[in-house]
């Protein structure tokens, strides 16, 4: 039986399959951002972490310091354990809210870089 | 302004480590100084035990400075480039394919030299105009980067295709930042621009003819030099302070103001301004607290209170392990010049491929490998539909315009 020739894909063929991959793989993307939840964590069980972690606390804040226009450091508070929460962000002072934010040390101190501070 | 003589020697012995390390960070594609520097801020509680805080950033910083001269050396000879090198492989791969691999590096790091003596010129300006130019540049930044997305979208011939690559980048940037994974930039850029890049040269088949690795064939004429300074001079600084704009935006910008273009100053300008972005990033950190890097935050995080004597000693720091970087890279690239055409090319590209996918797995999980495999495939697309990969930098421009959107 003569074997059979392997005709190489051309670069149109090529670019259309990548193309239709890039694509379907963008939206599956989009859909797991639905699915992939940030762990939900104690403020005291923060310090179990790595640095990059993303995670969601509860609890309120009860100070909140103004660094720059843009940069501000709250103090999120849940029974007895505290982090420092930085944002930019203005007027959460005395308010239960929810963080979900990156992990990140600072002069050896735990911080939560927030992406989303929500009211409770 | 006394610095103590042991404060010195500890500034210098963090040099001298900073250049080794990353000119392992440079050799090896795939591994970046980020990662290092993540690792050091980490570490650092046990390290300042033992050294002062300003030698342990100096150590970064010399480490980031090599980086940015090392890394052309895979990124020409392997052809697996990360994003501040990407551009290089085409200019790079044709002088290596005609036995020229090493003038093609020598041209990059003559580039990353004059990128430190611009480095040192442009600082006072950063450090005294910066700060009052900045409060009236941080509202426009939205119209600055809209602009630059829109001068990388017009410049190109098929202008509907780059439109569509850098939407899906964009498209690609917002859900790989809204997965909240970490180390997500890790797939998704060295999908961009490094697995595609091996998979092409994996799939073309391409032998490395035997290296001339002659210095007596490296020619750079003055005007050259004084081209590449000035358009470098233009571009970089932007690009040290705004959001998302990296060195490809740069090396686009910068092309468009050089006179006379060819393979060689081109070379010469990725490689100066690659070194100016990241030495600017430090200075634009003293000046406006601004991190466009990931060695200035680094940074950031390790001085809280960065003085000007910081300061001095970080310019050193980047004068010295440029000085030296260049002599570590004109030696390493005649060392793998003159033995590029022994090895397998696909051997080495696919074994590099399985390094990157393993690191992403590790780093990033399931998820992370899902990026690296969309990402690949943009990457492909824009490499097999021949449109420039500057393009792709739309995955940070997109996210970085919806953070900057004025509300």
């Amino acid at each position: 039986m003569p074997r059979k020739k392997k005709i190489p894909l051309s670069n149109n063929a090529l670019s259309k399959i990548y193309l239709v991959l890039a694509v379907v793989g963008i939206l599956f993307l989009f859909i797991l951002t639905y699915f992939v939840k940030p762990q939900e964590i104690s403020i005291c069980k923060i310090r179990e972490l790595q640095q990059g972690d993303y995670v969601k606390v509860y609890g309120k804040i009860i100070s909140e310091r103004n660094l720059t226009s843009d940069f501000t450091i709250l103090t999120l508070q849940n029974s007895t354990c505290r982090v420092e929460i930085t944002c930019n962000c203005k007027n959460f002072t005395n308010q239960n809210v929810s963080v979900i934010g990156k992990i990140e040390y600072y002069q050896n101190k735990t911080q939560i870089s927030a992406d989303k501070i929500q009211q409770q | 302004m006394i610095i103590e003589t042991s404060l010195i020697l500890y500034v210098l012995l963090a040099l001298v480590v900073g250049c080794i390390i990353g000119t392992i960070t440079g050799l090896i594609p795939g591994l970046h100084i980020n990662m290092v520097a993540i690792l050091t801020v980490a570490i650092s509680p046990f390290l300042v035990q033992y050294f002062p805080i300003i030698a342990i950033v100096s150590f970064i910083v010399a480490m980031s400075i090599t980086h940015t001269f090392i890394d052309f050396i895979p990124s020409i000879l392997l052809g697996s480039p990360d994003q501040d090198t990407g551009l290089s492989v085409l200019p790079g791969h044709s002088l290596l394919l005609e036995g020229k691999g090493h003038q093609a590096i020598m041209y990059t790091l003559y580039g990353s030299l004059i990128g430190i003596f611009i480095i040192l010129i442009f600082t006072p300006i950063f450090m005294f105009l910066l700060p009052k130019v900045y409060v009236y540049l941080r509202p426009v930044i939205f119209y600055m980067l809209l602009f630059a997305s829109f001068y990388v979208i017009i410049r190109e011939k098929n202008k509907t295709l780059s439109l569509i690559i850098f939407l899906l980048a964009g498209f690609l940037g917002i859900a790989v930042f809204n997965l909240n994974l970490k180390e997500s930039l890790l797939p998704m850029l060295t999908g961009l621009f490094g697995s595609s890049s091996l998979i092409t040269s994996m799939m073309k088949k391409q032998k490395i003819p035997k290296q001339i690795p002659s210095l007596l064939k490296i020619r750079v004429k003055l005007k050259e030099i004084f081209n590449v300074a000035i358009s470098t001079s233009i571009a970089s600084p932007l690009c040290s302070f705004l959001p998302a704009l990296g060195s490809g935006q740069a090396a686009v910008i910068s092309s468009d103001l050089t006179e006379e273009k060819n393979k060689r100053q081109f070379l010469m300008l990725l490689g100066s301004i690659n070194t100016i972005v990241m030495g600017l990033s430090i200075i634009s950190l003293y000046s406006i607290n601004v991190t466009r890097s990931g060695s200035a935050v680094a940074v950031s995080q390790l001085l809280t209170n960065f003085t000007t004597l910081n300061l001095i000693i970080l310019i050193s720091v980047i004068f010295l392990a440029g000085i030296l970087s260049f002599f570590i890279g004109s030696r390493l690239s005649r060392f793998f010049s003159l033995r590029i055409h022994k090895i397998n090319y696909s051997n080495i590209s696919l074994f590099i491929l399985l390094f990157l996918t393993t690191l992403v797995i590790s780093f990033s999980g399931w998820v992370g490998l899902i990026i690296f495999i969309t990402a690949t495939c943009l990457g492909l697309f824009t490499i097999v539909s021949n449109s420039r990969r500057t393009l792709l930098m739309g995955c940070l421009m997109i996210t970085a315009l919806l953070l900057y959107f004025p509300i």
